[in-house]
């Protein structure tokens, strides 16, 4: 049952991941916001919300700006969170790390989607050409379920993938010293980053 | 530009990047928010002309679209008052036009939301949640997202809806217009009130009781400072400090004390 609901809260995290850039904009798929409310969902929203918030932080000075494909962070955030709440929960300290490493492996998937996407606009382009009425509906529904459905089965692998290396990982003692170094680090340095990205240029 | 036609192309607008792609961009999700002008204006044999034109390379701000597709759709009224045997030089100028004022737009949205709104709300939002945690308001997280979203969005939707309508009256002399519009001020204002929150954020770590202490925490921070002017990015570092961490604790150094 834990599992089924793990399941669910990565079709959720699916579903707040197309805000970034396939719909609206409206900053819901950002850390901040998506690690405070998948962590609602499951149960801990304090730890949803810090790791969403030091996620926030690190992540403040990487721009999505034309081309550029920077670490996801809606995946990092949404990995962090289920990986820290539901069946064999994570500490905290160690979820972080490991959403980092999720949204880090993200990045080609998206780069194929884009370039999916690519060809369902040539697809589109030649059938306008030939005086066929655009079919806009179509061409939007299925480049949105394409990254819905790749961040969903990418999150499915990935978060109990996490769950299992990772509470392996955790029994090494060092492994558990050394992010509980960096979790109490975290703060200062995520905020350092911050300063850094906001002072007047 | 005004009605249901304008609301049509706002609301359209919040698909503009959902076919995003390397080759040509937000191409599709601008020729599909303004379609709807395109077939208040163009005949069938034209419309499919107008629609292509459209799919051509475009990239920008999502939110500051609105600007260009209310200045499109200016042009797009001035070349349906052109005869047919001259339309094809001001196609291709309302084409350049066009990627030009993209290139513009993208610059002064990407400092404004990108760089200065959303940073500075992040950081008003953690403050928010961390002053309301000492007043033990419980739970503080909904009211610190309120604090980021609500004004992030007003704001982002007000631009997506007024940039239409600028757009649209200003037409060609629209970049003569955002030149004398605030938006280079009010980034400014906005990342050095960001600026000055982050660093009372940045003194609240230092005394932290779950941290590691002032002085490491200082020392830790001004090293990071210093490898941050070389463009190493903040999530680097943790990486580098988690590694650290661990490579200590596998030599038998404790540095937690």
């Amino acid at each position: 049952m834990e599992w089924l609901k793990l399941a669910a809260l990565c079709a959720a995290a699916a579903a707040l991941e197309l805000d970034a850039t396939a719909v609206g904009q409206f900053m819901l798929s950002r850390p901040l916001v998506s690690g405070a409310l998948l962590g609602a969902l499951a149960g801990q929203p304090l730890a949803g919300f810090t790791l969403g918030a030091l996620l926030e932080l690190f992540l403040m000075g990487e721009l999505p700006v034309g081309g550029a494909l920077p670490l996801n962070g809606s995946i990092a955030a949404s990995a962090a969170v289920l990986t820290a709440a539901g069946p064999q929960p994570l500490d905290p300290a160690w979820s972080l790390p490991l959403g980092l490493a999720v949204g880090w492996a993200f990045r080609p998937i998206e780069a194929r989607i884009r370039q999916a996407r690519s060809g369902l606009v040539s697809k589109f382009e030649s059938k306008l050409r030939s005086g066929s009425r655009p079919d806009w509906l179509g061409l939007l529904t299925i480049s949105v379920l394409l990254e819905f459905a790749a961040v969903l089965v990418f999150l499915l692998c990935a978060v109990p993938l996490a769950k299992v290396l990772g509470g392996w990982w955790w029994r090494w003692s060092p492994v558990r010293e050394g992010a509980a170094f960096a979790w109490k680090a975290a703060p200062a340095l995520a905020v350092v980053g911050a300063v850094y990205s906001l002072k007047p240029q | 530009m005004r009605g249901t036609l304008k609301l049509e192309i706002a609301l359209r607008t919040l698909l503009l990047q959902s076919v995003w792609n390397f080759e040509r961009m937000q191409n599709a999700g601008f020729a599909f928010a303004i379609d709807p002008w395109l077939e208040s204006r163009w005949e069938k044999r034209d419309l499919v002309r107008a629609r292509e034109r459209h799919l051509g390379y475009f990239n920008t701000q999502p939110y500051m679209a609105s600007f260009a597709l209310g200045a499109a759709a200016r042009l797009e009224d001035l070349l349906a008052g052109v005869p047919e045997s001259r339309r094809k030089e001001g196609e291709l100028r309302a084409a350049k036009f066009k990627e030009v004022l993209g290139a513009a737009l993208a610059a002064l949205g990407d400092s404004l939301f990108w760089g200065a709104l959303r940073p500075f709300l992040v950081v008003l939002s953690v403050t928010f949640f961390i002053v309301l945690r000492q007043y033990n308001i419980d739970p503080a997280w909904p009211w610190a997202l309120a604090a980021f979203l609500v004004p992030y969005n007003a704001a982002a939707l007000w631009v997506r809806w007024s940039a239409l309508g600028h757009g649209y009256e200003q037409g060609e002399k629209l970049p003569i217009a955002l030149a004398s519009m605030p938006f280079k001020t009010v980034a400014r204002a906005l990342r050095l009130a960001g600026t000055v929150l982050a660093l009372a954020l940045l003194m609240a770590t230092f005394f932290d009781p779950n941290g590691l202490g002032p002085v490491p925490t200082v020392g830790l921070a001004a090293v990071c400072a210093g490898f941050l002017r070389f463009r190493i990015a903040a999530r680097e570092m943790y990486v580098a400090v988690l590694t650290f961490g661990i490579a200590s604790a596998a030599a038998g150094l404790n540095l937690l004390g």
